[in-house]
């Protein structure tokens, strides 16, 4: 399988006056088509704002320091914003985590859809209106001629979900990227949208970054699942090695407190994520971390790539 | 009933919604009757004023109200209600067409200052800081004695020394809806900048600008009025309103009827802008209008 984006080394950074936020620190994956790549990682593991820079969409004081970004072998850190808007909404779409905030409260949600054909097909947007329907369908919005013409106050959580994620998919996009799209969403909700993300996946053959704190879900819809731990990447491997042969410690803490069984009790890992200010030297998790060795904390874990593909940043395996 | 329809019915649902709630703030409704009468006064006033607002007669200086002068005359014998109905499209036509160019300019450089950011925000705000730094009214005389008296320079004056309150309060309104959510989301569906400016800030910040009108209209008459009264706003013989109380100020005790009329006229459109006003703060809050619709 082809990649259809590949991040190699990028670092973003927020200049604040109280230091330099480093919150995606030297991050490398790629994204094949037509997978669903999960990306887990607790809040202020710099998962949204890796989302961010792949969408251009960073503002500051946030700041792309390095890396590249290859979206089917273009650099998209060299983009203008006019080529941004091109690829945008078109190319790579996004799906955002809190529907209700993403919705402008004063149009209907039909016309907000219809907006975005008319930016990239041109037209006169009420000359659309059939279209947002047909899309509308598509993501099994219950009456669609009905909710056309709703605006967004008068749809509940789910359904405005719904029409965010017919936005992202009305072009028939390469990527799509859904930051949290579940999680402002009641569980009943969550496995619905779940499915239609799934379903759409295969129907659109578009690849989804999928990014949540919730290593659980991934472990059910993902293909492969990247783990980030305070702006770092800590493990990238397929869903089956995750779940049944973690490697790093933090991705088996992140597994022990997610599994579920009656005997057992739920482990936490303790602590919490560190100053992305000031990080830990060395590895970022070996404060926290119940294998750290002497080595830990000195040297940054380099990159150890298994038999199966499987990447993993720790000083427990050593490269063949 | 296709699709084009219902997003309209929609749409006109929503603001049938806006005026049920403007309607029933008894206050305003009244404060709107009485701002329609006189912008039909404005356009109409020549044509029903009883006699020739200008034809004076010294026989008839400062009769007091009669039936032949319902309000009475003024120091030159001039019928004050006509004076009154045809000076209402100076003093009222004027400086509500005055603050809506003023706020129309206001706003749009307030939407450019507040989201373009950087140098546009630095020169628009440092030259809308000049501008505030001077009290309305004085600004006003400033502009008016630099260009010369005349209907073209009250207008400019007006427009100018309201302009300041627009830009400061839609940079403000535009600064926290940018950082909304459906801003980021219009961006990430490859809207141009320009539409996102015009569809996406610009209706999510005119509620307080409709409101501040509203309210300053009221107020422009005010300034209006003052510059006539001062000599400065349109030149005699027009009746404009303010200067009908500048000329008959000399007889307020012995025949205060000539200072009266037009600074009632005067003081019941200020107090029905500022009703409407009210009003519509209320019909435009969506909070508000939430708790109506479950009434």
């Amino acid at each position: 399988m082809n990649d259809i984006l590949v991040v190699e080394d990028l670092r973003v950074y927020y200049e604040l006056p109280q230091g330099v936020v480093k919150a995606v620190d030297g991050v490398s994956f790629n994204v094949r088509e037509g997978e669903i790549f999960g990306i887990a990682g607790e809040s202020g593991s710099g998962k949204s704002t890796l989302a961010l820079a792949i969408t251009g969409l960073l503002r500051p004081p946030a700041k792309l320091v390095s890396g590249r970004i290859l979206f089917k072998g273009v650099d998209l850190t060299k983009f203008s914003e006019r080529e941004w808007r091109s690829i945008r909404g078109k190319r790579i779409s996004m799906i955002f985590q809190d529907p209700t905030t993403y919705l402008n409260p004063v149009y209907t949600a039909g016309f907000q859809v219809a907006e975005l054909f008319e930016a990239h097909r041109g037209g006169v947007i009420s000359s659309f209106l059939k279209d947002v329907v047909e899309i509308f369908r598509r993501v099994k919005i219950a009456d669609p001629e009905r909710r056309v013409a709703s605006y967004p106050h008068q749809l509940s959580g789910g359904m405005k979900q719904r029409v965010l994620i017919s936005m992202a998919i009305a072009e028939k996009p390469d990527l799509i990227i859904a930051d949290e799209p579940t999680s402002a969403l009641d569980v009943t909700i969550q496995a619905e949208i779940v499915d239609l993300l799934n379903e759409l996946r295969r129907s659109l053959r578009s690849s989804i970054i999928f990014i949540t704190h919730d290593l659980a879900l991934l472990t059910e819809i993902a293909d492969r699942i990247m783990v980030m731990y305070a702006g770092k990447v800590v493990e990238i491997a397929d869903r089956e090695s995750i779940v049944s042969e973690p490697k790093h410690p933090y991705t088996r803490g992140l597994m022990e407190s997610v599994k579920y069984d009656r005997k057992v009790r739920l482990k936490a890992i303790k602590g919490s994520i560190p100053s992305l200010i000031d990080p830990p030297k060395g590895c970022r998790f070996h404060p926290r971390c119940p294998l750290a060795m002497d080595e830990c904390g000195i040297y940054e874990p380099k990159r150890v790539v298994d038999a199966k593909g499987g990447v993993v940043y720790c000083h427990l395996y050593k490269g063949e | 009933m296709t699709l084009l329809h219902k997003v309209r019915e929609a749409r006109r649902r929503r603001i049938r919604e806006q005026w049920e709630v403007f309607k029933s703030n008894k206050l305003a409704y009244i404060g709107l009757y009485i701002l329609v009468i006189m912008a039909v006064i404005s356009v109409i006033g020549p044509y029903i004023a009883p006699r020739d607002p200008y034809e004076f007669d010294l026989s008839k200086a400062r009769l007091p109200p009669s039936l032949e002068h319902p309000l009475g005359a003024d120091e030159l014998g001039r019928d004050i209600l006509s004076r009154i109905l045809v000076g209402a499209r100076y003093t009222f036509g004027l400086s509500v067409l005055s603050v809506i160019a003023g706020a129309s300019i206001g706003t749009l450089l307030g939407l450019i200052s507040g989201y373009r950011g950087g140098l546009w925000d630095t020169v628009i705000q440092r030259v809308n800081d000049i501008l505030l730094a001077f009290p309305t009214i004085l600004l006003a005389i400033a502009l008016v004695a630099f260009l010369g008296q005349g209907v073209h320079s009250l207008v400019i004056a007006i427009a100018v020394s309201s302009m300041p309150v627009y830009v400061r309060l839609v940079r403000a309104s535009v600064l926290q809806v940018v950082t909304e959510d459906y801003v980021v989301a219009a961006k990430m569906l490859g809207l141009s900048e320009w539409s996102i400016m015009v569809k996406h800030i610009l209706p999510n910040v005119m509620a307080p600008v409709l409101v501040q009108l509203s309210y300053h209209m009221g107020l422009a008459i005010l300034i209006a009025s003052a510059l006539g009264f001062l000599g400065l706003g349109v030149p005699p013989p027009s009746p404009e309103w303010g200067a009908m109380i500048g000329s008959g100020r000399v007889y307020l005790f012995r025949s205060p009827h000539i200072v009266v009329f037009p600074g009632l006229v005067i003081s019941i459109t200020i107090i029905a802008f500022n009703m409407v006003g009210d009003g519509l703060r209320e019909s435009l809050d969506p909070k508000v209008r939430a708790l109506v619709r479950r009434l």
